[in-house]
């Protein structure tokens, strides 16, 4: 039981944080409330379904002791004959949540949010476990309305929400996220909902803002002593500030990166991989190309392909044909998933720097088909408008590599030194 | 300016619905009952689009085996009206309720569930701002973040609701200065100018609406008239009512709003 002290800094915490509200809907998606579950599941289920959400959803737009006379009072029976009616013996655990959610209808003031919001989240569990993403979405959106406390269930509906492309209705979750793990001080979900938000304004290219959430994020996640996901967030750091052409700024977090304690650094190899793209894109090959032939053997999965990609460039700007032709045969052999055009791209850039047109032509070639199979169009990776386009990248590359000549030996001891603990972190993981 | 009530133009035989709707009604519509979709499509040919029409979807039907071709024809004639359809929601008319879903309708009124006032007002609400909702997604380049866009519904609610800026403040649980400093790091116009933007968006969507005249628009919007509805629309865009109909008269407006928007984007600050 809190004091009273406890609940009044509580309750001013409270009045001190505003919470945004979260868009529930695509705008560009109107009618009835909900009828997305009808689009996904056509049939008896899908109605029952629908109208338990509508219920829960009007039920959670009022307080409590203004929730009397919301619903028919036949109602609640109604609905227990038509979920024994309709819902199939081998839905039973549906059955059951359907069931608990008829409480919101039946004692509409003596409901338990947390049960109700339960109950939604099971359902949700269900939807999603059936190929139904925006049934489950909507159970989710339902469940957070239920418990309108729960910070970890407004950041799980900002992820459900971007992976559907809806950024602004994402970053609404993602904010409201945060205004309640503010005030229930849960730190977790507010040190992911940050990222996620400085994530997302990196990609809009909102820098500053992006800033803003990442620092937010990295001390509060250092306060936390949660390791991991400091270290995540630096590597963020590190990302935009590159992006930004913020070199020392850039090389810094990097730093802060690897300096992390964390016990498993379960991500240390994508950033040092993105270190070795930055030492590359800046002039410092020799470095970018050892990092990258460390980061293609202990890199797999998703990811790969990109880092092959990476690696078969710098291997054609160091004249390593045999690492090139490693580099383009495994991309080859092991990998068609995300980032195959940008990889094959890639590759066609490394071909040119080695002189070896014909190769180059029929990367630029797997680059445009990939992308038009992903996107549907190539866009700007097009073979044609991406063997032009590299020539000119070649001519900068040579303008960067040339002003990198020009560091002077603190700034230059500054890229040796982390790219030799670098390369020795990778030794240690190998345990040579 | 005055809140407007909007027409409701009923087609139900239902007579325990109607008393229902018209306790609901009150002040926030001016119901009209028509007997059938002959007389509804002569109301609807007439009425602002501001008007929401409710309907039982399976009217004149001898056997209710599914919904009236009646209402599908409407919906495709008037793709902008808002209709809603009331009917009692078993689950085995699975197939009817995602077929009005496909034809158009804006919402659904469960006439075995939504029953208390205040199931039935959220229904008509939610209807009642789709439309301007839904304009308003049109991409114009200006992306807006999820509180700005979160702002701009409420805004759009309020407006259709013939609400001022302390009751924008009031929907979103803020007092008016937290609204303030939220328009600003959202980088949207200040809430009185963000209000009066919405209301002439409104505007230019009826004027759109070649069968009214500038007066009735001006009164739909809660203005006092047509030389109300002029002075705020000069106040926003150089154009009189005229020539906005002329020019597209939403496309026109909703460009300057967002360009308006745009010139408030402000990449370098911190906090969004």
């Amino acid at each position: 039981m809190p004091s009273v002290k406890e609940r009044e800094a509580n309750e001013d915490e409270i009045r001190r944080w505003r919470i945004p509200p979260p868009l529930l809907r695509d705008a560009d998606a109107p009618g009835p409330e909900g009828l997305a579950i009808l689009e996904e599941i056509r049939s008896e289920v899908g109605v029952l379904l629908w109208k338990s959400l509508r219920s829960v959803l009007l039920w959670a737009e009022f307080e409590t002791g203004e929730r009397q006379g919301l619903f028919d009072s036949e109602a609640p029976d109604r609905r227990r004959q038509e979920i024994e009616r309709s819902i199939p013996a081998a839905k039973a655990e549906l059955k059951d949540e359907l069931t608990a959610l008829i409480a919101a209808v039946d004692r509409p003031d003596e409901a338990d949010g947390d049960a109700l919001a339960a109950a939604c989240e099971r359902i949700a569990t269900w939807a999603e476990n059936a190929g139904t993403p925006l049934t489950a979405l909507e159970f989710l959106q339902a469940a957070s309305l239920c418990a309108p406390r729960n910070a970890r269930l407004a950041l799980d509906i900002g992820y459900a929400v971007q992976g559907l492309g809806q950024p602004a209705r994402a970053e609404s979750w993602f904010q409201r996220a945060l205004g309640l793990a503010r005030q229930t001080k849960d730190w977790e979900p507010y040190v992911l909902a940050y990222l996620a938000h400085g994530r997302m304004m990196t990609e809009w290219g909102a820098y500053p803002a992006a800033r803003q959430s990442y620092i937010k994020a990295v001390r509060r996640a250092a306060r936390e002593n949660m390791r991991e996901v400091e270290a995540e967030v630096y590597h963020d750091l590190f990302l935009l500030e590159s992006r930004a052409g913020n070199t020392g700024r850039a090389l810094s977090f990097a730093r802060d990166a690897l300096n992390v304690p964390a016990p498993n650094a379960t991500r240390f190899p994508e950033l040092a991989r993105d270190m070795g793209i930055f030492w590359f894109e800046t002039g410092q090959f020799q470095h970018g190309f050892s990092v990258l032939q460390e980061a293609a053997r202990q890199i797999e999965g998703d990811e790969r392909g990109r880092t092959l990609g990476a690696l078969a460039r710098a291997a054609g700007k160091a004249g390593d044909r045999e690492t090139f032709d490693w580099a383009r045969q495994e991309l080859d052999r092991w990998w068609d998933g995300p980032g195959a055009p940008e990889a094959w791209a890639d590759v066609a850039r490394g071909a040119t720097a080695l002189g070896l047109k014909q190769v180059a032509k029929e990367a630029a070639a797997r680059s445009e088909s990939s992308a038009q199979a992903r996107d549907g169009d190539a866009g700007e990776l097009a073979a044609d408008v991406l063997l032009d386009t590299i020539q000119t990248e070649l001519k900068a590359l040579e303008a960067v590599e040339a002003q990198a000549q020009l560091l002077d030996a603190e700034q230059q001891k500054a890229h040796d030194e982390l790219a030799e603990s670098v390369l020795s972190t990778f030794a240690d993981r190998s345990g040579t | 300016m005055k809140p407007a009530p909007r027409p409701l133009v009923v087609l139900h035989p239902d007579r325990l619905l109607r008393d229902r709707l018209q306790r609901v009604a009150r002040r926030r519509f001016h119901l009209t009952t028509v007997d059938d979709w002959d007389d509804l499509r002569e109301v609807v040919a007439e009425a602002p689009p501001a008007a929401v029409i409710l309907v039982d979807p399976y009217h004149g039907q001898e056997d209710a085996g599914e919904p009236s071709p009646h209402l599908k024809s409407v919906l495709k004639s008037y793709p902008s009206a808002t209709v809603v359809a009331a009917l009692e929601t078993p689950p085995e008319r699975y197939r009817d309720l995602w077929t009005m879903g496909e034809w158009g309708i804006a919402e659904i009124l469960q006439v075995d569930e939504d029953v208390s006032s205040e199931a039935i007002r959220k229904r008509l609400l939610s209807a009642r701002s789709q439309q301007l909702r839904q304009l308003l997604t049109h991409d114009y380049g200006v992306p807006l973040t999820g509180r700005a866009r979160a702002l701009l519904d409420a805004a759009v609610d309020t407006v259709m609701a013939g609400g001022h800026p302390r009751d924008l403040a009031r929907e979103l649980d803020f007092s008016p200065s937290t609204l303030l400093r939220w328009c600003q790091r959202s980088q949207l116009p200040n809430p009185r100018r963000l209000l009066l933007w919405m209301r002439v968006l409104f505007a230019s969507a009826l004027l759109d609406d070649p069968g009214h005249s500038v007066y009735t628009v001006g009164v739909a919007c809660g203005y006092s008239g047509d030389q109300a509805l002029r002075r705020a629309i000069r106040s926003v865009v150089p154009y009189t009512p005229s020539e906005l109909r002329e020019k597209g008269a939403f496309e026109t407006v909703s460009r300057a709003f967002f360009d308006e928007v745009a010139k408030l984007r402000d990449d370098h600050a911190e906090r969004r």
